[in-house]
C-alpha cells in the first residue's frame, strides 16, 4: 500500500492518533506534500462528504474523519508552500448571535477548507457587526457562511443576512446559510444566495458560488 | 397510678402521680425530642392534652390522660423517613398545628382577640407567633370561637397563620416534577410524611413541541400564556386525582413544591424563556420562590403555598436542585458523581469542598427517539438483551411480544454487539446477517408487529452521539476538579433510564467510565424526591439557595476542549 493511500485510509476511518505518523512516513518516503494533501486528505474528505450525503455514513464518522484530517494537516503544514492552500479564495464562517453551537459549523468549515478555500472562522455567538467588520478587513472574501442551529436563533440569522444585504459591499460577496432548522425556502425568504443541507453539499455549493 | 394513652402511637402506660408527660413518653418507648433535657426552655416536647398544647416536660400527670403527640411531631420530631431511594431526612415540615383554647376576654383587657390568640400560641412554644400579621378573614371567626369555648386549631408556618379550624383535617402536601415529557406528582401526609398517592402523566405541552427549544420557540412567537396555562391546568388536575386517590380534600393541601428543568420552570410560572435559548443561555430567575398556589392556578387550601426550588444555570434547572437535595453531595467527604440522564444529561461532581455541574445535549436516543425501532419504556419494549453461546436472549416489558427497543434494551444490545465482535470500536456494524448494516434481534414473525425489532447502523451512530455527549461531560468535570475515575466513590444515576439500564452495559459502551460500573447507585426520580424533601423538611428547602449558589457551572459550549473530548468519546472502548 502506498504511503498516501495509508494516510487516506486513516483519515477516512478517523484515526486521529495515527494519521500524523503516517503523514510523516509519507514525507520521509519522499512523497510530494501537495500530493499528500490532495490525494491523502482532500479527496478523502470529499469521499467522506459524499458518503454522508448518500446516507452511508453519519455525523460521528464525519467528525472523526474531520479531526483526523486536521491532525494530518498540522504535520503537513510546515512542508507546504505558502499560498498552496486556499487557492479557491477566502471564506468567512460564523455561528450567529445567540447561538453557541459550533460542531456543525466546524464540519462545514473543514469541508470547505478541504475544497480548497482559505477559511476564516469567527466562532460562535457572532454579532452581525462582527461579520461585517471581518469582511471589511478581508475584502477579498468570496463567501460568507452563516449557521444557526436552534429555531430560536433563526431570527438572528435573518437579521445578520439583512445587515449584509444592506451593506455597500454586498454585490461583491456571496452569502450561504445553513443549520438544522434552516430550509431552502427560509434561505430564499431572508435573501441569502445559497443554502445547503449538509457539510459536503456546502463545499460543493461554495465552489459553485465562488466560480460565478 | 394513672393511665396515659398516646393516641397517635396507640400506646398506653401506667405512671405514678406527678410523673411528667415527657417521662411517660419515654416509659412508653416513644422517642420524644427534648433537647433542653426537660428544663422547659426549648418547647420541642409540645403535646396536646384535652385540646390544649402543653410542654410535656412541665406537665405533671394527676389524672388518666389521652395525649396527642402530633403537635410535636408535626413541627420538630426527628422521625427518620426512608422513602424510596432518598436519603433519610428528619421530618420537620414548614407547617405546624396547634390546639388553642381562647377564654372570653375579661373586662379591662384591651388586647384584641387576634393578639390573645398569638399570645396563647407564643405560650405554647411558638416564639415566632409574635410576628404573625393579622388576617382579617380569619380574625372574624375569633369572636364566635371565644363564645363557643372549647379548643380549636391554628394552622401556621413560621411566618403566618394559614387557617383556624374546628377540626384539624387530614393535612397534606403535594410535590411535582415537571419533565419535558412526563409529569410526576406525589401527595404526602403532612402528619408523618408518608406518600399517600402517586400520579404520573404526559406533559400536555407536547402539543406545542416535543423539546424545550420548540416550546420556547412557540412561547417567543405567541407569548407564554397558552403554555403556562396548559401546564398549570394539568398540575391542578393531577392535584384533584391525587386527593381523590388518597380520599383527601384538596383544600387540606397546605404546601406544594414544584421542580422542573429551567424551561419547564419558566413556562409554569409564565416567564419568557428568551434568555434560556439565546447565548449565553441564562435563566431569567434562579433563586427559589414562594407564592400562593392559587396565583398559579392550583386549587388547594386558599392560603396554600407554592414553593419553586432554585435553578442553577441556563440548562441546569430546579430539577437538578431537587437531585442535589435528594443526594446532598455537599455533605459528603467522598467525591460523588450525580448523573440525570434525559434529553439533556445534567451532572454534578464533587464533595463538601467543591461541586461542579454541566449539562450536555445527549439527545433523545435513550428515550427511544431517533432510533428506528426505538420506543418509550412501555409494554412490548425490549428492555434487556444478552448473548450467550451464540444465542440471543431478550426480555420485554410486561412480557409481551417485542415491538421495539427502549433505552435500556438499546444500551444492552449495543454493548453485546460490541462485546461479541458484531461491531467494532468505531461503531461500524457487521451483523453477519443478510444486511450486514442492520442487526435483526427479533424477526418479524416472532415480534408483536410486522417489521420485527432491529438496530441499524444509523441507530448506532445516534447512540454514539448520545453516549459521547455524556461521557465527554463527565470527563470535562473530572478535569475541572482534577480528579480521576478512581477518586469517585459513588455514581448516583437519576431518571427512568438510569434505573433500568444495566450498569455493565453502560460501562461497556463507555457511556460512563467502565471502572465506575461497580459503584453505581440508581436513585429513581431524584428530582421528585428532592421536591418531597423540600416539603418534609423546611430547613432543607431553605438551604437550597445557598446550596445551588455553591455549585460551579461549566459551560461546555464555551470550552474549546469539549469538542475534542466529544469526538474522542464517539469511539467505543476496547475491552
Amino acid at each position: 500500500m502506498s504511503k498516501i493511500t495509508e494516510v487516506a485510509e486513516l483519515v477516512e476511518k478517523g484515526k486521529a492518533k495515527l494519521v500524523g505518523a503516517a503523514v510523516q512516513a509519507a514525507l520521509d518516503d519522499g512523497c510530494d506534500p501537495m500530493q499528500i494533501l490532495n490525494e491523502g486528505m482532500i479527496d478523502t474528505m470529499s469521499v467522506v462528504g459524499e458518503k454522508f450525503k448518500n446516507g452511508e455514513i453519519f455525523v460521528p464518522e464525519m467528525l472523526v474523519a474531520a479531526r483526523a484530517m486536521k491532525k494530518g494537516v498540522e504535520v503537513l503544514k510546515p512542508h507546504l508552500a505558502t499560498g498552496s492552500t486556499g487557492a479557491q479564495g477566502k471564506v468567512i464562517i460564523a455561528t450567529v448571535a445567540g447561538d453557541l453551537h459550533d460542531i456543525g459549523k466546524n464540519l462545514v468549515a473543514m469541508m470547505i477548507e478541504s475544497a480548497g478555500f482559505e477559511v476564516l472562522d469567527l466562532g460562535v455567538d457572532v454579532a452581525a457587526e462582527k461579520v461585517i467588520e471581518a469582511y471589511r478587513t478581508n475584502p477579498d472574501t468570496k463567501i460568507i457562511c452563516l449557521s444557526a442551529l436552534l429555531t430560536t436563533t433563526m431570527p438572528a440569522l435573518k437579521d445578520t443576512v439583512a445587515a449584509l444585504n444592506a451593506a455597500d459591499f454586498r454585490s461583491s460577496v456571496k452569502v450561504m446559510v445553513g443549520g438544522a432548522p434552516i430550509t431552502q425556502s427560509f434561505a430564499d425568504e431572508i435573501g441569502a444566495d445559497g443554502y445547503s443541507e449538509d457539510a459536503a453539499s456546502a463545499a460543493m455549493l461554495a465552489k459553485k458560488l465562488a466560480a460565478v | 397510678m394513672y393511665r396515659v394513652l398516646f393516641t397517635r402511637e396507640k400506646k398506653q402506660v401506667e405512671v405514678a402521680e406527678g410523673t411528667t408527660i415527657l417521662e411517660a413518653e419515654r416509659l412508653a418507648g416513644l422517642l420524644p425530642d427534648a433537647p433542653c433535657g426537660g428544663a422547659g426552655t426549648c418547647g420541642k416536647c409540645r403535646v396536646i392534652v384535652n385540646g390544649q398544647t402543653v410542654k410535656a416536660c412541665r406537665t405533671k400527670i394527676c389524672e388518666d390522660l389521652k395525649v396527642d403527640t402530633t403537635a410535636a411531631s408535626a413541627l420538630e420530631d426527628a422521625v427518620i423517613l426512608t422513602e424510596g431511594f432518598s436519603r433519610p431526612v428528619a421530618f420537620r415540615p414548614g407547617i405546624a398545628v396547634h390546639a388553642v383554647r381562647l377564654e372570653k376576654t375579661v373586662p379591662g383587657d384591651k388586647r384584641s382577640d387576634w393578639e390573645r390568640m398569638l399570645k396563647s400560641l407564643f405560650d405554647a412554644g411558638v416564639p415566632e407567633a409574635e410576628h404573625f400579621l393579622p388576617d382579617p378573614k380569619l380574625a372574624s371567626s375569633l369572636y364566635e370561637r371565644c363564645q363557643k369555648g372549647g379548643s380549636w386549631y391554628v394552622l401556621h408556618t413560621d411566618q403566618e397563620i394559614l387557617d383556624l379550624r374546628s377540626e384539624k383535617g387530614n393535612l397534606c402536601f403535594a410535590a411535582f416534577d415537571i419533565g419535558t415529557t412526563t409529569l410526576a406528582g406525589y401527595l404526602l401526609d403532612a402528619e408523618n410524611g408518608q406518600v399517600l398517592a402517586v400520579e404520573s402523566r404526559m406533559n400536555p405541552q407536547a402539543q406545542y413541541g416535543a423539546d424545550v427549544i420548540m416550546r420556547s420557540d412557540y412561547a417567543l412567537a405567541h407569548g407564554t400564556k397558552e403554555l403556562s396555562e396548559c401546564i398549570q391546568r394539568e398540575i391542578n388536575d393531577m392535584i384533584g386525582c391525587l386527593a381523590e386517590q388518597a380520599d383527601r380534600d384538596r383544600r387540606d393541601i397546605l404546601q406544594v413544591c414544584v421542580v422542573g428543568n429551567t424551561c419547564m420552570h419558566h413556562l409554569f410560572l409564565g416567564i419568557s424563556p428568551a434568555s434560556l435559548v439565546h447565548a449565553p443561555y441564562t435563566p431569567a430567575i434562579s433563586q427559589s420562590m414562594t407564592f400562593r398556589a392559587a396565583q398559579y392556578g392550583l386549587s388547594v387550601h386558599p392560603k396554600g403555598q407554592l414553593f419553586m426550588l432554585p435553578n442553577i444555570a441556563g440548562y441546569v434547572g430546579a430539577d437538578t436542585s431537587g437531585c442535589l437535595l435528594a443526594i446532598r453531595p455537599d455533605l459528603k467527604e467522598e467525591i460523588t458523581l450525580l448523573l440525570d440522564i434525559g434529553t439533556n444529561g445534567e451532572m454534578i461532581l464533587g464533595n463538601r469542598e467543591r461541586l461542579v455541574t454541566c449539562s450536555t445535549a445527549a439527545g433523545p436516543a435513550f428515550e427511544g427517539a431517533k432510533i428506528e425501532c426505538g420506543m418509550r419504556g412501555t409494554e412490548g419494549a425490549v428492555d434487556h438483551v444478552s448473548y450467550e453461546n451464540g444465542t440471543w436472549h431478550y426480555t420485554t416489558i410486561g412480557n409481551r411480544p417485542a415491538v421495539g427497543l427502549c433505552g435500556s434494551g438499546l444500551l444492552d444490545l449495543t454493548a453485546q454487539l460490541l462485546l461479541h465482535g458484531f461491531m467494532d470500536e468505531n461503531g461500524s456494524l457487521e451483523s453477519g446477517q443478510d444486511d450486514p448494516k442492520r442487526f435483526m434481534l427479533v424477526p418479524p414473525e416472532a415480534s408483536g408487529n410486522e417489521r420485527g425489532v432491529y438496530l441499524t447502523q444509523k441507530d448506532i451512530r445516534e447512540v454514539q452521539l448520545a453516549k459521547a455527549a455524556i461521557a465527554a461531560g463527565i470527563r470535562i468535570l473530572m478535569q475541572t476538579l482534577s480528579v480521576t475515575e478512581g477518586d469517585i466513590a459513588c455514581l448516583y444515576i437519576a431518571g427512568a433510564f438510569g434505573n433500568y439500564m444495566d450498569p455493565i452495559s453502560a460501562g461497556t459502551i463507555g457511556l460512563i467510565p467502565r471502572s465506575l460500573t461497580g459503584r453505581i447507585k440508581p436513585v429513581g426520580n431524584a428530582a421528585g424526591e428532592g421536591a418531597k424533601i423540600a416539603l418534609l423538611n423546611a430547613e432543607e428547602r431553605k438551604r437550597t439557595d445557598a446550596l445551588t449558589k455553591h455549585v460551579e457551572f461549566v459551560e461546555l459550549a464555551a470550552l474549546a476542549e469539549f469538542q475534542d473530548c466529544f469526538v474522542d468519546e464517539l469511539e467505543f472502548p476496547l475491552s
